[in-house]
């Protein structure tokens, strides 16, 4: 689906098509997909990033605009995976784990902006590092394709709808529709995190 | 066309927005070197520090620790102000806690043996036996700079979500408390995605609440059987 498939959907909702303007309604429309974008994780990105020397926390929302969060980071000096972990295994491991030279083997997130890594590399031009993250919306033109599954597409037509019925001042039509952006969007979080990996559910069932 | 809210008043509620966020979910990270003098164990930080997460001596962790328990920890020891203190341990320090009398005030102990002046390095790269006390805390929101505000695909919604909940809560002309309702629906439900991304994105938190191991003693146990409610018992 386009941005103008979703924008004729809406003035198929919409009795009275003059009533909203072509630009509230693709405002509405990006501003609807950043939100589902961003809170569902629906897109993932992966690009390459060299490490720098001696740096413990990389600001990945300056290096990545549309970085959200990371999901896997991969050492191509080691060809291994960079294990996720935590701050207080860090500190378990060691008191000075921030100071640490080394070969990189573990990552942890620390914010919406910043990542910590451990170790760290002692050395100018050491490599690069593939970084998997869940990327924020872009701006969507008339053909662009709304990265979001057909089944789920519902959640940002709820979204657009009740924003449109929240500029008219409907405030208990946008309520009710509002449930229904909720729920909706739920579903999609519930399908971003597990259903699209299917190999997961027999070991999660048992 | 009468103005129903002023500026002035929708700037207070952006900043009471700011406010309220920011109690709501800790996420603006910020580290930075405390300068530090030998002999000197109190130190007042920026109030913009909502919250300490880490400190460092040289790189090493510095623990935290209850007021009380630092008096435990040094019963000979005593600070009123610069000029009123009495403290006779100096060395590395392993311990601080905030102090009951300011609280953004910090307390060392033992009470630090060396300056640091703070000006030199990256507390984002520190380097092996640094001469700094570096410390790793949550900040407020400054919209000023792009490092400490909230990201975008967050910020102008849940503001404006939170202004339009209080604008239209308020007396006078333009109350609307249905729609007021409707806005702080809204605004707890942002706040709440934000709160699920914020811990840890998208890498579960689960890694931040405990290790799961068994490596550590407390964590140790036999295993033992569930038996049912009624084993070993007679009934005649």
């Amino acid at each position: 689906m386009t941005r103008t498939d979703q924008e004729i959907r809406l003035r198929n909702y919409f009795e009275n098509n003059d009533y909203y303007s072509s630009f509230d309604m693709l405002n509405s429309i990006q501003d609807g997909y950043d939100e589902v974008i961003s809170f569902s994780g629906c897109i993932v990105k992966a690009v390459v990033l060299p490490f720098v020397n001696g740096l413990t926390y990389y600001d990945l929302l300056t290096l990545l605009p549309d970085y959200i969060g990371v999901i896997s980071i991969y050492n191509t000096l080691t060809n291994r995976w960079m294990c996720p972990t935590s701050e207080r295994k860090l500190d378990k491991l060691r008191p000075d784990w921030e100071t640490c030279y080394g070969t990189p083997e573990l990552f942890t997130p620390i914010n919406h902006r910043y990542m910590a890594i451990y170790r760290k590399p002692n050395a100018d031009g050491y490599g690069n590092f593939y970084i998997y993250y869940i990327a924020s919306a872009p701006t969507l033109g008339p053909t662009d394709l709304i990265q979001i599954p057909t089944d789920y597409v519902n959640a940002l037509e709820d979204y657009c709808i009740t924003d449109l019925q929240e500029q008219a001042q409907e405030f208990t039509k946008a309520l009710t529709r509002f449930s229904s952006y909720q729920e909706n969007l739920a579903q999609l979080q519930r399908w971003a995190k597990s259903s699209r990996q299917p190999d997961r559910l027999p070991n999660l069932r048992g | 066309m009468s103005t129903i809210w002023t500026d002035d008043f929708l700037e207070q509620l952006a900043t009471d927005a700011e406010q309220d966020i920011q109690q709501a979910v800790t996420c603006i990270y910020y580290r930075f070197y405390l300068p530090v003098v030998a002999g000197t164990s109190v130190y007042t930080l920026d109030p913009l520090v909502r919250g300490i997460k880490r400190i460092t001596w040289r790189g090493k962790k510095v623990d935290p620790c209850f007021w009380e328990d630092l008096h435990a920890l040094s019963p000979h020891t005593a600070v009123v102000d610069a000029g009123n203190r009495i403290e006779t341990s100096q060395s590395r320090p392993f311990w601080y806690a905030l102090h009951p009398t300011n609280i953004h005030d910090i307390r060392f102990y033992p009470t630090p043996n060396e300056s640091f002046d703070a000006v030199t390095g990256d507390p984002f790269s520190p380097a092996p036996n640094e001469a700094q006390c570096t410390i790793s805390c949550w900040r407020n929101i400054d919209i000023t700079n792009p490092l400490y505000s909230l990201p975008t695909y967050i910020d102008r919604r849940t503001r404006k979500a939170y202004i339009l909940w209080k604008a239209f809560e308020k007396e006078g002309k333009g109350q609307n408390l249905s729609a007021s309702k409707y806005y702080a629906q809204k605004y707890k439900f942002l706040i709440e995605q934000f709160k699920s991304i914020n811990q840890s994105p998208y890498v579960s938190k689960r890694y931040s609440l405990d290790d799961g191991s068994l490596s550590t003693l407390e964590a140790r146990r036999y295993s033992k059987p569930t038996l049912p409610p009624n084993f070993e018992r007679i009934i005649y």
